[in-house]
């Protein structure tokens, strides 16, 4: 399945690491320029100890870096299934924890699970909270599919190893068969 | 690392790939790379002259409390009954002396405020400051104290009543920063906590300022 996305010249695989990319480099610089803002989001989850404060702390200060490094990595093609691997393990984190929040405020504020809205502290301020879920589940995908996906077109990772390829020092991906090749046109960093 | 099994005698090749080293790798050196970065970053910000530094090891939380109990103070409104009257949400424990919102708006109007003898401490962030606070309020987020704490100890050690606020309701900044001005040696005696705070004011008509 992930090879339908990475067929064709356009790619669909690329055009979701970019995105996906782009979208966390957004939300990490607006926990950079917030971070206390950002410290009190994940303090409200109740989900790291106060005591000691080394856990909430770092997290809020290496967090959003983290983000904007994966984003980078993922727009350049560099680390590309590092990168993606981890925006999927953090959204496996973050997705649940949004929701047993949004359950905390659906009862605390006796209103419909579909009507609560707060500021997540995912660095896009506000939201309603079951269309943000339904955007992570979303990103989710995305990094899945990045993570699984060959395709390299637009990426540092790709050039590099058809430069590899070229020069003689990559002989494993030749022995593929022309039927694999022509099914991921893009050579294939892995190798 | 790559494994490559091909299935001779047919014209399918499967090829197996196991990047599991690989990427861990890549985790690893990209979560190495993140956390070098945050922490020039953060050593950057720790300059008092730049905002949006936060300490390692500082428990920003320690003091507050939240409760479910009911409210010190119900409404800040006075006996007699008014045309705005706001209730107020239930605050957070703390020990310290209450302040009514009367007796919050009385005291602009004291000469003892004109000459910053009774000083309003606005503990909300920029964003809401900028947006609206008590006239004559100063600005002091606990987040952000070595930010702040050249302009408050310019007014408060000389102060006879120290009015702090944030938004009101379960807000614990307010609580925060009083313990702040405890730790910076003001007397207990002088700090007010306004539980209704920013809401409260708001809600109830009094005036208001904007901007720096």
């Amino acid at each position: 399945m992930i090879a339908w996305f990475d067929q064709k010249r356009l790619s669909l695989a690329s055009v979701m690491r970019v995105y996906l990319g782009g979208y966390f480099i957004y939300a990490g610089i607006n926990k950079v320029l917030d971070p206390v803002g950002f410290l009190k989001a994940i303090h409200l989850y109740n989900l790291l100890p106060e005591t000691p404060p080394y856990f909430l702390n770092s997290t809020a200060i290496i967090l959003p870096w983290l983000e904007i490094t994966c984003g980078i990595a993922l727009i350049l093609g560099w680390y590309v299934r590092g990168a993606a691997s981890i925006i999927a393990i953090m959204l496996c984190v973050f997705t649940p924890a949004i929701f047993l929040r949004s359950l905390g405020a659906m009862h605390e504020q006796s209103i419909s699970f579909f009507a609560v809205e707060f500021d997540c502290g995912c660095g896009t301020g506000a939201e309603i909270i079951w269309i943000k879920l339904c955007k992570n589940l979303g990103l989710f995908s995305l990094a899945m599919i990045t993570a699984l996906s060959n395709s390299r077109y637009f990426a540092i990772e790709g050039l590099l190893c058809k430069r590899a390829s070229l020069s003689g020092a990559s002989s494993i991906t030749q022995s593929s068969s022309p039927k694999s090749s022509k099914a991921n046109p893009a050579v294939d960093p892995t190798a | 690392m790559a494994i490559y099994i091909e299935v001779t005698g047919s014209s399918y090749t499967v090829t197996v790939v196991s990047n599991m080293m690989r990427t861990i790798k890549e985790i690893l050196l990209l979560t190495i790379a993140s956390t070098a970065i945050a922490v020039v970053a953060n050593s950057v910000r720790a300059n008092p002259a730049i905002k949006g530094h936060l300490s390692w090891d500082k428990d920003y939380f320690k003091r507050a409390v939240l409760t479910d109990s009911t409210p010190v103070d119900t409404t800040t409104t006075p006996a007699t009954p008014q045309a705005n009257p706001v209730v107020q949400e239930p605050h957070i424990k703390h020990d310290f002396q209450p302040i009514t919102h009367k007796d919050v708006a009385a005291l602009l109007d004291d000469p003892n405020t004109h000459a910053n003898l009774n000083i309003f401490v606005d503990a909300r962030n920029d964003e809401a400051y900028e947006k609206g606070h008590i006239p004559g309020a100063i600005q002091a987020d606990h987040y952000e104290l070595d930010y702040y704490v050249e302009n408050l100890l310019q007014f408060a050690p000389s102060a006879d009543k120290i009015v702090v606020y944030c938004n009101g309701g379960s807000c614990e900044d307010s609580v925060l920063m009083c313990q702040d001005l405890l730790e910076l040696g003001i007397d207990k005696s002088v700090i007010y906590l306004y539980e209704g705070g920013w809401k409260a004011w708001e809600a109830s008509g009094a005036p208001i300022e904007t901007g720096r």
